[in-house]
């Protein structure tokens, strides 16, 4: 009986430790994208985030260098892809791509001054599909995720800059003329 | 019938101690868990860990915990101490001297945040420090103190902070930094001038 009982007592800590490993990065990442869609983070649409100050700081340590534009994206509530678009900026910004594991599976530098598009593809819709060759795609290994757009931002100055050109980056479902250029392929 | 009872509940007890072993391993719960990858650069700390490829369960989980969302290595890498040259944890009570000189990267920063890891709430406008003021080709001096010294000068706000730490970022740092991160940091120097209740 008691060499039974070790082995159960081995065997039920050892599942349970392997799998609360396992479905942590899962449960962070949904309670995070929970929390954001609280906070009037809707899907497919970015949001810039205020600048951390004292008085408006939403999470621990938050960069006042940095401004934050949030997308959250469900690739199972688009019919093909997500156009991405990233406002040109004259300073040091980039954009971040991250799956519902917290994984960061994809970051583009942006240069100074220019604007960038990408197309969001589902991994396991893909296969066949064509659109994963198209230029400027990205892979998606999760249907969920978030995208994060960071410009430097130190003082008023560039802040007011990002308030004005961040209206213009754009996360969303294809235009009707878009798809009808890729329709074909289907 | 009683075996089976009692099987059961040695399964549900060996479960619990491994999943309560998990969340303390992936610093969930009662400290910082399993920490593999800390370097430490003359008091300033990092967890080099964070914003890497994550390999492996744990890693996975703390990056998870501790760094959601954080930048890739590539474009940033965080650097964090909370004591003075002389070891004595940094306090609002004091006065303090930070020198440095130019990091190995595009732009840097130095952020003052409280022991919960929050910028401090006061509204003096001097929380961080950055490249744009220093300059890049000479050492630098800034103080660290709750009340502004002198018009002129450098100055980080430590009021209604309590005990602090600082965070020194560094935005797409060189290569050479992240191959070899102790031999290419300027780490910068921390000197206690004085103290309120000293």
């Amino acid at each position: 009986m008691k060499g039974v009982a070790g082995v159960v007592l081995l065997v039920s800590a050892g599942l349970a430790h392997w799998a609360t490993l396992e479905l942590i990065p899962g449960a962070i990442m949904s309670r995070a994208m929970d929390m954001m869609a609280e906070r009037g983070i809707p899907l497919h649409s970015f949001v810039l985030v205020p600048r951390a100050t004292p008085q408006n700081q939403t999470v621990v340590r938050p960069s006042p260098d940095l401004a934050y534009s949030i997308c959250r994206f469900d690739l199972d509530q688009v019919s093909l892809w997500l156009d991405v678009e990233v406002a040109p900026y004259p300073g040091m910004s980039s954009v971040s791509f991250f799956d519902d594991q917290t994984n960061n599976f994809s970051v583009v530098a942006i240069p100074i001054g220019e604007a960038m598009s990408f197309r969001l593809v589902s991994q396991r819709d893909m296969e066949g599909s064509g659109l994963a060759e198209s230029t400027g795609s990205i892979l998606a290994p999760s249907q969920k995720g978030l995208i994060l757009i960071r410009r430097l931002a130190p003082n008023d100055e560039y802040s007011y800059q990002v308030n004005a050109l961040a209206v213009g980056d754009r996360c969303a479902p294809p235009s009707p003329a878009n798809v009808f250029e890729v329709a074909p392929e289907g | 019938m009683v075996k089976v009872a009692i099987l059961i509940v040695i399964a549900i007890l060996g479960a619990a101690i491994g999943a309560g072993s998990a969340l303390w391993a992936a610093g969930i719960v009662g400290g910082r868990g399993f920490v593999f990858s800390d370097i430490d650069s003359a008091g300033w700390v990092s967890d080099w860990s964070i914003g890497s490829e994550a390999a492996g369960p744990y890693t996975r989980a703390r990056i998870a915990r501790h760094g959601l969302l954080a930048m890739t290595k590539e474009e940033a890498v965080y650097f964090t101490r909370n004591t003075e040259d002389q070891g004595e944890r940094l306090s609002e009570s004091c006065r303090y001297v930070l020198s440095g000189e130019d990091q190995p990267a595009e732009w840097w920063s130095i952020t003052l945040y409280d022991a919960q890891s929050r910028l401090p709430m006061n509204d003096d406008g001097a929380l961080s420090l950055d490249v744009t003021r220093t300059g890049r080709t000479q050492a630098w001096e800034a103080m660290v103190s709750a009340t502004r010294q002198a018009e002129e000068g450098l100055w980080i706000s430590s009021r209604n902070a309590g005990a602090f730490d600082l965070t020194l970022r560094l935005y797409r740092p060189s290569q050479a930094m992240l191959d070899d991160p102790l031999a290419e940091l300027n780490a910068p120097s921390i000197r206690r001038v004085d103290c309120e209740d000293r």
